[in-house]
């Protein structure tokens, strides 16, 4: 590598970067070089000029050393190729000797040396962006969620806002963990309900602890909402759906601040929406049709828990990921309580449990 | 000839503690055109007095919209006065679009004010040379602040910047306790009597001033000429009827002033 960037420091190497130069570094910049190079062919030949005569018994005796060589190691056939290798290195290694010493001194014609360093800039750029692009370099992502959580359903009810989610954690199809906080507190106002990735919840967890300690510590009075965190998890899971690293979660914003409900949701890739109740995952196709059927402005809290626990049951029965172990979360202008985890009463003998194959000819 | 070794430099001390450069950045807000802002419970008015520099000119804008519910009034250097409030524009709308509400002017007015500190702290730099009157509303109620060039800022209820301030500020202080309850017009009002003080006998027309308007409700905005001389016509003040107390109150501004001028000549001014 060093051998070919020092060579590369010679006039006639030129001829290289007329590429560069002819790709609109302008006119001036060749016109700088071939004068640069017709004055250094000036002062070689100034230099050759010197000690004349010694130079031509040097060339001579080169000569006649190189035949002397050649013929006398050339003798014994069978060495011709070693010798001939022999003599390749020794020429090339006196020509870098050179070289080296002829670039050290026209080191103040600097040009081809940029060119140079902006070749070795762009090979590491070319060797990055191999690295990016092939599909099995090593990527620093989450390509893939691997703890999951399943569904939240939160609705909005008299006082405030209800949120229900069970507590399994599935490694694949495994559910692995029986014991995982999907919803929690943040700032006075708000409570957020996440399902997807575990971890990636855990790092938003973080995210909105600095947001909620920047924002106290002004210590004006003012604070976030559920509105504001709302919006600024909407710009997160976009910006990094945006750098092809999405956290891989839906979540659920409720909260009350001043007495205003609000309860909204954000996808993963940055979908976001305010509703009287929402739901992530199963719960939309399972959930949200008894709640657009049931849910009313002025549920009382018993009957905004019996809602809640009438769509858990549901996705109970049929989502193969949930858990009969969940949390309701109340959050009110008076603050969050999140109940103790507990379970739902089942009854698993109906007819279409017992034989669920009957009348779904094919199926197992 | 007399010259004074300390002020070369902005980050240099006197032996007296003062930072000569930063003060006469304070001066320069003492010599542009004068500005009030004053402010009841739910609304804040911010009025200034409009000079052009040549007959042939016209005057430069010195109110500024920065959002929906901040605006500003500047004194001094009128370019400075238009970087600060672009500053202050971009931060409401970045703040907007992280959380979709608007910024609280206590925070903004702390970010401006750490912006005008560092130019008091760096060799290369200099401090601006305007003063700011930020009005706002926000979930705390209304705001007026004022923002200096040393980094400095307070609060207040109402305040009066420029030259021959101190006139509107007499008037303003003498007035100020029932502020808080004023309505909105009332506000306009007795801004529009406190512009009147600064202008030492000139008759107070809709041509030499701007009034603006932000409170509850109602988006900041910049009264037009035909509104203003609408209200100077029907609160009377433009000056000839009232003549004979705006020269008791000018003549009272002016020892006030000349009294003011004396005190900061010993101690450092920097409190204003």
């Amino acid at each position: 590598m060093t051998f070919a960037l020092n060579t590369d420091g010679l006039p006639n190497n030129n001829n290289d970067q007329e590429g560069p130069t002819g790709l609109g570094l302008g006119q001036t910049r060749l016109g700088r070089l071939v004068s640069a190079s017709g004055r250094q062919l000036l002062d070689k030949l100034n230099s050759a000029r010197k000690n004349f005569p010694m130079k031509v018994f040097l060339l001579l005796l080169g000569f006649y050393t190189a035949n002397a060589l050649a013929t006398i190691l050339g003798q014994t056939g069978d060495w011709d190729v070693l010798v001939a290798g022999v003599v390749v290195a020794a020429i090339e290694g006196i020509g870098m000797l050179m070289y080296k010493k002829s670039n050290s001194k026209s080191s103040c014609f600097e040009s081809p040396l940029q060119y140079k360093e902006e070749d070795k800039y762009q090979k590491n750029v070319f060797q990055v962006m191999d690295s990016l692009l092939s599909s099995e370099g090593d990527s620093q992502r989450t390509q893939y969620p691997y703890v999951t959580g399943t569904s939240v359903i939160g609705i909005k009810y008299k006082d405030g806002v209800l949120m229900a989610a069970d507590m399994g954690g599935s490694y694949g199809s495994t559910i692995r963990y029986k014991s995982v906080e999907r919803m929690k507190q943040v700032g006075k106002h708000s409570l957020l309900g996440a399902s997807g990735e575990i971890s990636d919840f855990q790092e938003i967890l973080r995210y909105l602890d600095d947001l909620i300690l920047n924002d106290s510590m002004w210590d004006d009075g003012n604070s976030h909402g559920p509105k504001q965190v709302h919006n600024y998890l909407t710009r997160v899971m976009y910006n990094r759906r945006n750098k092809f690293d999405p956290l891989w979660n839906s979540l659920i914003i409720g909260g009350v601040k001043n007495g205003e409900k609000y309860l909204g949701s954000v996808s993963m890739i940055g979908v976001h929406f305010e509703d009287n109740h929402v739901a992530t995952g199963f719960g939309n196709h399972l959930a949200r049709p008894i709640l657009r059927e049931e849910w009313r402005e002025d549920l009382t809290f018993e009957e905004g828990v019996k809602l809640l626990e009438k769509c858990m049951r549901n996705l109970l029965y049929r989502d193969r990921s949930a858990v009969n172990k969940l949390q309701i979360a109340k959050i009110t202008d008076e603050g969050l309580t999140v109940s103790q985890p507990y379970s739902l009463k089942t009854y698993w003998n109906f007819a279409a449990f017992e034989n669920p194959t009957v009348g779904a000819e094919g199926s197992w | 000839m007399f010259r004074n070794q300390y002020d070369t430099d902005v980050t240099t001390w006197s032996p007296a503690g003062r930072l000569f450069q930063v003060e006469y950045a304070m001066e320069a807000v003492k010599q542009g055109s004068a500005a009030i802002g004053l402010r009841s419970k739910t609304h804040v008015v911010l009025a200034c007095v409009n000079k052009s520099n040549s007959e042939l000119s016209s005057h430069q804008k010195k109110i500024f919209k920065v959002d929906d519910h901040i605006g500003v009034a500047i004194a001094g250097l009128t370019a400075d006065g238009r970087v600060l409030s672009r500053y202050m524009r971009s931060e409401c709308i970045n703040y907007g679009y992280t959380y979709e509400s608007p910024l609280p002017v206590g925070r903004l007015v702390v970010q401006l004010a750490d912006k005008a500190q560092v130019c008091t702290q760096r060799s290369w730099k200099r401090p601006y040379g305007v003063g700011l009157l930020v009005a706002g509303l926000d979930e705390s109620g209304a705001h007026l602040y004022y923002n200096c060039p040393s980094g400095n800022y307070f609060e207040y209820q109402a305040f009066a910047i420029g030259s021959r301030s101190q006139a509107a500020k007499t008037y303003l202080e003498r007035k100020f306790e029932k502020f808080t309850e004023s309505s909105r017009d009332d506000l306009i009002k007795d801004a529009l009597f406190a512009i009147r003080e600064t202008l030492q006998g000139e008759k107070l027309t809709s041509s030499v001033c701007t009034v603006a308007v932000v409170g509850v409700g109602e988006a900041f905005s910049i009264l037009d000429q035909a509104t203003v001389q609408g209200l100077i016509n029907e609160f009377e003040v433009s000056g000839e009827e009232g003549g004979a107390a705006a020269a008791v109150a000018g003549g009272g501004g002016g020892a006030a002033e000349e009294g003011g001028a004396a005190v900061e000549q010993e101690a450092a001014p920097m409190d204003i």
